[in-house]
């Protein structure tokens, strides 16, 4: 490590700097390419879309939007039954999802016996892991002919006569329609959710916790005013995951919702989504008017799952527990 | 100064995590309107024991045998919620610990637990504990930010208010000023000597000066056991055990 040594071992060191000068530029380079190739993905299937959807946008203009008629015969086609479907089964999702899902969290930090813990954790990691056809089939075998049987005749006979939320609960038991579509979502979105729910819960600190509780405070008071605050970040990051999932979900859904293009009051009816009605009419759709007004469907799609994602953006900035600090 | 009826008192305790045993037969009497001050190395127990006073580390695993009295009657066999034994046996710890909401709601929230006030009271009462936090004057003209945007020291008094705001008899601070500057530390001083005109106070220090200061007796801990108890001038001045002597003259620990 002597001073005199330096000079002997000048050049060999200029060299070694010269490589790492270089791995640098190279690693940032590639870092850089990396973001790049992101964006310009991102860009890319957005220009597709928005180019090859044109034709429809200009053909149908706004009324694409809000026409309800999809006739591949008259070459005349309207987005709002799909986008009425994939927002209602979305919605219906979250109703089930979301607080199921806040539950599981909680229980699992706050009142799970240890040796439980690990076991329900991995179970609900597997929940996410089922491919979603396997969903779509259980969806069909199983949980529609169950929900006709057994959860649709009470709604009807309970709720149906009602008046305003009546009309959500009208017309045949099939089974096969929003509703069951948005319950299958609900459990598919479910363990998203849970998992990043019980991170940003379990991440509370100990002793704030034990603060709240050492004002006399309940766990549910604890858990409602003190940790769902505090994680509130994280909830709504999951909660937002979640919904992403749902808005895009498409092989289950295709499964149960009955791909009728038609904006039904009642959830029990059939309806389709936007990802169901691409899944279901991309292979036979004939005409550039048809193709082109599937691509506008997918725009809707992207742009409608975009602004979700900025609305989350925006809502975290500004509830976070540490924005004041 | 006259003697004074225990508020609490340890009769035997002994404190189990699990195989370990953490306090062994430890007894003790709280005096109301006092402070007592516990103090040891790290690891004696003291904390254990200040934490068993309002079970707040009640969990599977940890086990108290003996008897703790509140007034009588034995918390270690409390019929009913835990909240109702917290609303009586407040507690302050090492860090501050404001909650996610306002100023203004880290005192409401734990009084709105207990009791329906209106917006008049409320704000009456939150006044009053801001007050005696002596905090007011600082926060009067910014209730609605978070209490997370204080200082450390002024978070610290907003946990004291915070605790006295829902009017407990008893108070147990778990080293409340290890995480604060010198003046800070001072601040709260002055406040537990205030508030010990209405309440016990019990407290966890690391810090023998803070000890001798406000403490009107001394528990020294040592190895899950209290070594020694007593008015704090004697505990300081002429310790009967030879343990408390070499620990109070930094000889160890």
């Amino acid at each position: 490590m002597g001073s005199t040594r330096a000079p002997a071992r000048a050049e060999p060191r200029t060299l070694r700097d010269a490589q790492r000068t270089a791995s640098e530029r190279g690693f940032h380079s590639l870092a850089l390419a990396s973001a790049i190739l992101v964006v310009a993905a991102l860009a890319g299937i957005f220009a597709l879309l928005l180019i090859g959807g044109l034709p429809a946008l200009q053909r149908f203009g706004w009324r694409f939007l809000t026409a309800t008629s999809w006739n591949p015969v008259t070459g005349v086609f309207g987005a709002l039954p799909p986008i009425y479907g994939t927002l209602v089964t979305s919605a219906i999702a979250m109703l089930i999802g979301v607080p199921t899902a806040f539950s599981i969290a909680f229980f699992i930090n706050e009142l799970c016996p240890h040796r439980l813990r690990g076991p329900l954790t991995v179970g609900i990691e597997l929940l996410a892991a089922v491919p979603s056809i396997i969903y779509g089939m259980w969806g069909l075998f199983i949980l529609a002919p169950f929900l006709a049987a057994h959860v649709e005749p009470p709604l009807i006979d309970l709720l149906g006569p009602l008046p305003l939320v009546g009309a959500l609960f009208r017309g045949a038991p099939f089974g096969i329609g929003m509703l069951t579509a948005g319950v299958i979502l609900g459990i598919m979105i479910l363990p998203y959710i849970a998992a990043v729910a019980r991170q940003a819960i379990g991440d509370v600190p100990l002793l704030l916790r034990e603060a709240a509780f050492a004002v006399g405070a309940t766990r549910w008071e604890v858990f409602r005013h003190v940790l769902v605050p505090y994680a509130s970040h994280g909830l709504l990051g999951g909660v937002m995951l979640g919904l992403g999932r749902a808005l895009g979900e498409t092989m289950a859904v295709t499964f149960v919702i009955g791909n009728a293009h038609q904006v039904a009051r009642s959830l029990l009816a059939p309806g389709t989504t936007i990802s169901a009605t691409l899944a279901n009419e991309f292979t036979e759709a004939v005409g550039d008017i048809y193709m082109s007004s599937l691509l506008a469907l997918g725009l809707i799609l992207f742009i409608i799952t975009f602004v979700v994602l900025a609305a989350a953006r925006l809502l975290l900035g500004r509830t976070s527990p540490d924005a004041a600090a | 100064m006259p003697p004074n009826l225990p508020k609490m008192t340890v009769h035997h305790l002994n404190y189990f995590y699990g195989q370990m045993q953490a306090l062994k037969d430890v007894s003790v009497a709280f005096q109301d309107r006092r402070v007592t001050a516990l103090i040891g190395p790290s690891g004696c127990g003291k904390s254990t024991l200040l934490r068993a006073l309002n079970r707040i580390s009640d969990s599977p695993g940890q086990r108290a045998e003996g008897e703790i009295l509140l007034d009588g009657e034995n918390i270690l066999r409390w019929k009913g919620d835990l909240t109702g034994l917290r609303a009586r046996v407040g507690m302050v710890f090492q860090k501050p610990t404001p909650f996610p909401m306002s100023i203004f709601d880290n005192i409401a929230f734990p009084i709105s637990l207990y009791r329906r006030l209106s917006r008049l009271q409320m704000e009456d009462e939150v006044e009053q504990a801001l007050r005696r936090a002596a905090l007011w004057d600082e926060v009067k003209d910014k209730l609605r930010q978070s209490g997370l945007s204080l200082s450390g020291g002024q978070q610290q008094r907003l946990c004291i208010a915070r605790a006295i705001a829902i009017k407990p008899e008893v108070l147990l601070l778990d080293e409340p000023a290890s995480a604060l500057d010198p003046i800070s530390t001072a601040l709260i001083d002055e406040l537990v000597c205030e508030l010990r005109r209405d309440y016990c106070l019990i407290m966890v220090t690391h810090n023998m000066q803070q000890a001798a200061r406000i403490g009107d007796y001394v528990g020294f801990m040592y190895l899950g056991e209290l070594i020694e108890f007593g008015e704090t001038v004697q505990l300081f001045s002429n310790p009967r055990e030879k343990r408390t002597q070499d620990y109070i003259t930094g000889r160890f620990g």
